[in-house]
């Protein structure tokens, strides 16, 4: 029980980094090797908030909105130049994830840092105990996955940001400004990010190189997922996350990751257009 | 004269102003050098599968890796295979990388299988588990390496670093024009047309998927031999040339010099490790930062890389000064 | 009034289209007519901005080259591209709501269902599950949701049963009765083009090299006999 809690959390925060991820190379093919640097800054957002004196849930919403500023920022300056172009992504995106980390480094310095959680009460739930923080972290993940989620299947934005993705010469004849959906699920997507560092910060240790730790599973969960799909980038946050966590019983979590990487390849492998195939006609 | 030969001039000059480089540079700097000049062989073998062939491997310190701790295992008897010989130590380590990318080629290219940025993506992964199971691995030493991998017999005096400089310098100038000589053969056109139009290449009853394997391992092979080489003239092998790490810097290198000329990935890596040594210290943490822009703004504004333009254009003067 | 003058477009430095020019009066319906890969596809992309083109475009003396496919869209143009391009796996309501994108509201107007009924029972079912002829009308129910003042359409005869094609063909001329919409019909189907518009321009090699009224357009007429190659056996 207490496992498949911990389970779910890992799935639902990596949920949170893989949408952001899956959408802007469903729209524009740019993979944004910065995307575990954008988690990264929403932990360090709340660390220098909470070191400001800003109470801990503050911190959390300033980290997000601060994340959304910075993605805002990176679509103008960056991704938008680089659209259609995933090899040139990766670079670019590479450039700007090793520019992000060194600033981090200059202004906290290289160590690792913690950030205090806003409560350590637990609670007892079917007879277990657990940290009432983590179920918190739960239930805010799964809210805005669920929102980000209706947001794509049930508004007018994720309407024309799925057929964009579908068929975007279509999608622009239609009247839909695919620029500018893009522009906009980018800095969705970063907001998500930082959301995600920020209500994982007091659960890990903050370091400057954190967002790597995240960065390959959420890319081996976009592309086990088909890529197209907020469904699809879930399940497959759902089978890279839990096949992690369940190989990490049995073996070392080094090892079980590197499992975890070899299980994700042959799926890769064998199911090129991911587990929930559509190109994003599909929530 | 034809258009490869100025190309191939201004390769033979680079070497040749490499050549001299020993006899200012002192001990130090040349030691450094020939690790340089041997990254500058990786950058190579980047440039070629990447640039020249369309394929890029995010994670190709796992060729050089393989390289090095093939090399270091087998000359320090940790891989019972009986050999002692560094020579055939070295063969049997470019071997190794050739055989690692023929088996990751047939089980990533056959019957259509992956390319472009999820080919980036999945070699990537290939090298973090590689990182990951050597650091586990204790036979190879797990998170400390191989130390004291013992060199290649090169002249007498083990601390005159100029055998091993030269030694790198002639594997490199090797690999040049092998590569050189491939890309102007038949092989190089069905290459470039394996990069820019594989459904046509198809269409004329070429198997994509053979020459994808095979310019897979080549590249693998190359980048081996880097590794064994790097290894032995460094006498250490760490799991950091084996991962996530290298291979970033591998394809920044290659990146800023410019993927499809193969002499400016290698300056590129040269140049790039040289600026390290001298700039770190000063600019200390700045340095990587700076990096990281000079990354994001070559790609966006010079994407054919910041050397292979100049270079390309120079070649192109050249050769009219030559013909007028 | 669409005016295209001198209109040059292709694919990736091969030219498709080298000389195109051509005036649609507000209020008719123009046909365009061409054997296959003659670049009447690509005439339509180009005036929605699809594929680069040089020249000039002039809709309601507002010049569109240049402009971005969304902002073409947006200025009133519409298209029914060849095969289409419904979205399969929308509904047929999701279908019709991204035909708003290009001049907003939420709601798909009720007269879109008095103009195409036939929809109105469809509204939930997944497009991809329709016939080829409902697939047809709903592309064009799409087009017609913003009220377009240009309708662009490519061979929207293509695949389907002459029953349906002589519904299209009674259609087009209502559709712009009122004298405020103009349509390019762009089709191979010489009945259609006959029933439906009020003259044709012939596409061939990428140049518009002849026009004639519709009323000269039987099957044994010389206009059709020498752009078309038809007629003659
Ligand atoms: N995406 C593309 N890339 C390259 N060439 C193309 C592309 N689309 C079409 N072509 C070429 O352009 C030429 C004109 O094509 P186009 O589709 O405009 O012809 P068409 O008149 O519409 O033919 P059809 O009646 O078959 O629809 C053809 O030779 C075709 O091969
Ligand atoms: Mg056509």
């Amino acid at each position: 029980m207490e496992f498949a809690l911990d389970v779910l959390s890992y799935v639902l925060v990596l949920g949170l980094v893989a949408v952001g991820l899956a959408v802007i190379f469903a729209l524009l093919r740019v993979l944004n090797l910065a995307h575990g640097e954008f988690l990264m800054l929403g932990a360090y957002s709340v660390l220098f908030a909470t070191q400001s004196g800003i109470p801990f849930w503050a911190a959390v919403v300033v980290a997000t909105v601060a994340l959304a500023a910075l993605g805002a920022i990176v679509e103008m300056l960056l991704i938008r130049r680089l659209a259609g172009r995933p090899l040139d992504s990766i670079l670019g995106t590479w450039g700007l994830a090793i520019l992000l980390r060194q600033a981090v480094v200059l202004h906290f310095g290289p160590a690792s840092q913690n950030v205090d959680a806003p409560t350590s009460a637990d609670v007892v739930i079917a007879g277990i105990v657990y940290p009432q923080y983590r179920l918190t972290v739960m239930a805010i993940a799964a809210a805005v996955l669920l929102g980000t989620v209706v947001l794509f299947v049930g508004t007018r934005f994720g309407l024309h940001a799925r057929a964009a993705i579908a068929r975007p010469d279509i999608a622009a004849a239609l009247g839909v400004d695919v620029r500018k959906v893009a522009a906009r699920s980018f800095v969705l997507g970063a907001a998500l990010a930082g959301l995600a560092g920020a209500l994982i910060s007091p659960l890990i240790s903050v370091d400057p190189n954190l967002g790597l730790g995240y960065l390959v599973p959420a890319f081996l969960a976009m592309l086990v997922g088909g890529g197209a799909s907020v469904f699809g980038v879930i399940a497959g946050a759902g089978v890279v996350g839990g096949a992690d966590s369940v190989l990490s019983l049995y073996l070392s979590s080094v090892w079980a990751q590197s499992a975890v990487f070899v299980l994700a390849i042959m799926l890769i492998r064998l199911r090129p257009s991911g587990l929930v195939r559509g190109r994003g006609e599909r929530p | 004269m034809n258009g490869r030969e100025v190309p191939r001039l201004l390769a033979l000059a680079v070497f040749a102003v490499l050549a001299f480089l020993p006899g200012v540079a002192g001990d130090y700097w040349t030691g450094q050098l020939s690790r340089y000049v041997l990254y500058g062989i990786f950058a190579m073998s980047l440039a070629f599968l990447w640039g020249r062939a369309g394929m890029l491997s995010f994670g190709h310190a796992a060729f050089f890796g393989i390289g090095g701790y093939v090399m270091a295992a087998v000359l320090l008897g940790r891989l019972d295979v009986g050999i002692s010989d560094p020579w055939v130590a070295l063969a049997l380590a470019v071997a190794a990388a050739a055989a690692f990318g023929l088996l990751l080629g047939l089980f990533l290219f056959w019957g259509g299988g992956i390319s472009g940025p999820y080919l980036a993506l999945v070699t990537l992964a290939v090298a973090v588990i590689l990182e990951q199971g050597v650091r586990g691995w204790y036979t190879l030493g797990a998170d400390n390496g191989l130390t004291s991998v013992p060199p290649l017999p090169l002249g007498n005096d083990p601390w005159n670093p100029r055998p091993a400089f030269y030694a790198a310098l002639i594997a490199a100038a090797a690999v040049y024009f092998l590569f050189d000589a491939l890309l102007a053969s038949r092989f190089g056109a069905v290459l470039t047309a394996l990069r820019t139009n594989p459904e046509r290449l198809r269409y004329f009853g070429y198997s994509v998927v053979a020459y994808r394997i095979a310019a897979f391992v080549l590249g693998g092979a190359v980048a081996g031999l880097a590794g064994a080489l790097f290894v032995s003239t460094d006498s250490f092998a760490s799991p950091s040339l084996i991962g996530f790490a290298l291979s970033a810097e591998v394809v920044i290198w290659v990146a800023l010099g410019g993927r499809s000329v193969l002499l400016a990935a290698f300056l590129a890596a040269i140049g790039v490790r040289l600026a390290e040594a001298y700039l770190s210290e000063a600019l200390g943490p700045w340095w990587l930062l700076a990096l990281g822009a000079l990354l994001m703004v070559s790609v966006v504004a010079f994407p054919q890389g910041l050397l292979a333009t100049p270079l390309l254009r120079l070649g192109r003067s050249l050769g009219r000064v030559r013909r007028g | 009034m669409l005016e295209i003058r001198n209109l040059r477009a292709g694919y990736g430095g091969s030219a498709v289209l080298h000389d195109v020019s051509l005036r649609v009066p507000t209020g008719t319906v123009a046909a365009l007519l061409g054997r296959n890969g003659m670049g009447k596809s690509t005439l339509c992309k180009a005036l929605m901005g699809l594929v680069p083109a040089h020249g000039s475009v002039r809709f309601n003396n507002e010049e569109l080259l240049g402009l971005s496919p969304h902002a073409i869209a947006r200025r009133g143009i519409a298209y029914v591209p060849q095969g289409r391009g419904i979205f399969p796996n929308f509904t047929v309501l999701q279908n019709l709501q991204l035909g708003l994108a290009s001049r907003g509201g939420r709601g798909v107007p009720q007269h879109v269902f008095g103009m195409f009924p036939q929809l109105e029972p469809l509204r939930g079912r997944a497009a991809g599950t329709l016939s080829g002829g409902e697939q047809q009308i709903l592309a064009l129910a799409r087009a017609m949701v913003a009220a377009p003042q240009l309708l662009i359409l490519d061979e929207p005869s293509e695949g389907l049963a002459p029953l349906i094609v002589s519904e299209l063909a009674a259609l087009l001329p209502r559709l712009v009765s009122d004298g405020h919409m103009t349509v390019l019909l762009v089709e191979q189907n010489l009945e259609l083009v006959q029933r439906a518009a009020s003259f044709a321009a012939f596409l061939e090699k990428g140049a518009v090299v002849g026009a004639a009224a519709a009323s000269d357009l039987g099957p044994r007429s010389a206009a059709v006999h020498r752009y078309l190659g038809l007629g003659a056996g």
